[in-house]
């Protein structure tokens, strides 16, 4: 499967490419103003975004599981670049999140219980990608570090459940509401979020090709060194 | 209308350096490889005429 990523990368590219644009000419023109002003638009990005950020992470998580399990160091490769990808994107979501709070709740950031387990899954991310930089060559390690990637994914149902296990947090439910969403703007945001998949999965495809061109490189270096 | 643009601005560099950053990778890597065929290449050709063996001779 991760084969095909890289060998499709051109084709999944150019995917991306037309319907990220498409998506841009529907959050700037075709969806409509809504009351809080033009800086709701972020709301089409910010999803697309945490989205994204859930996928590869979910990813890391499955990647940690097949690698416990068949011992192969592609799926080792495979959580590690999909977690670089997760953090990417959930970073986004976090600033995206910041710079619409801002004009709307009047402050960059608030502890609210669905920001604040978002928060801890880049956290957690974060510290996974520290614990692999320092993994080459330790079976032992990178073992750790997929069950650390299993164990966090259980922060997504934490966040997206959030908004019920604590009833006071002030974070928009949309697609709770979603019900109340007009036509075009559900429309806008299917459209970003599939964009940005795609986008998302191109961009892993190199990623993953950055790492097959590695491993190439160490196999030479290993013949010169050992005939 | 600020937000909005700084916003969808961030959005884009960040994923315009992430993917510049993996295209400068893969180069330096081709480039990596590159070097290191051509150094087995010329290794492989100058063991090649003792490897003959009595043959050759």
């Amino acid at each position: 499967m991760l084969r095909v990523l890289v060998r499709a990368q051109k084709a999944v590219g150019l995917s991306a490419l037309v319907l990220v644009t498409v998506s841009l000419y529907m959050v700037f023109v075709y969806a409509p103003r809504e009351a809080t002003g033009d800086v709701q638009r972020i709301f089409y990005y910010h999803v697309a975004t945490a989205w994204n950020g859930y996928l590869f992470i979910a990813m890391v998580a499955l990647s940690g599981l097949l690698y416990l399990v068949r011992k192969d160091e592609a799926w080792d490769a495979a959580g590690r670049t999909a977690a670089e990808l997760g953090v990417l994107f959930i970073s986004l979501t976090l600033i995206l999140g910041s710079l619409w709070a801002r004009p709307i709740w009047n402050v960059w950031w608030t502890w609210d219980p669905r920001l604040v387990t978002t928060l801890i899954l880049w956290f957690i991310y974060v510290a996974y990608l520290l614990i692999q930089a320092g993994a080459e060559g330790s079976p032992r390690l990178k073992r750790f570090a997929a069950v650390f990637g299993i164990v966090g994914f259980l922060d997504i149902p934490l966040i997206h459940y959030s908004v019920v296990l604590w009833p006071r947090g002030i974070h928009p439910s949309v697609l709770r509401e979603s019900g109340g969403m007009p036509f075009p703007m559900l429309l806008t945001m299917i459209v970003s979020v599939i964009a940005m998949t795609l986008l998302g999965l191109y961009l892993w495809g190199r990623r993953l090709e950055v790492e097959e061109l590695k491993q190439r490189v160490q196999r030479l270096k290993e013949q010169l060194l050992w005939p | 209308m600020t937000y909005l643009f700084v916003a969808y601005a961030i959005v884009w560099i960040g994923i315009f350096a992430y993917s510049y950053s993996l295209g400068r990778q893969a180069q330096r890597l081709r480039e990596q490889i590159e070097a290191l065929e051509a150094a087995l290449g010329s290794r492989q050709e100058t063991a090649a005429p003792g490897a003959g063996g009595p043959g050759e001779a």
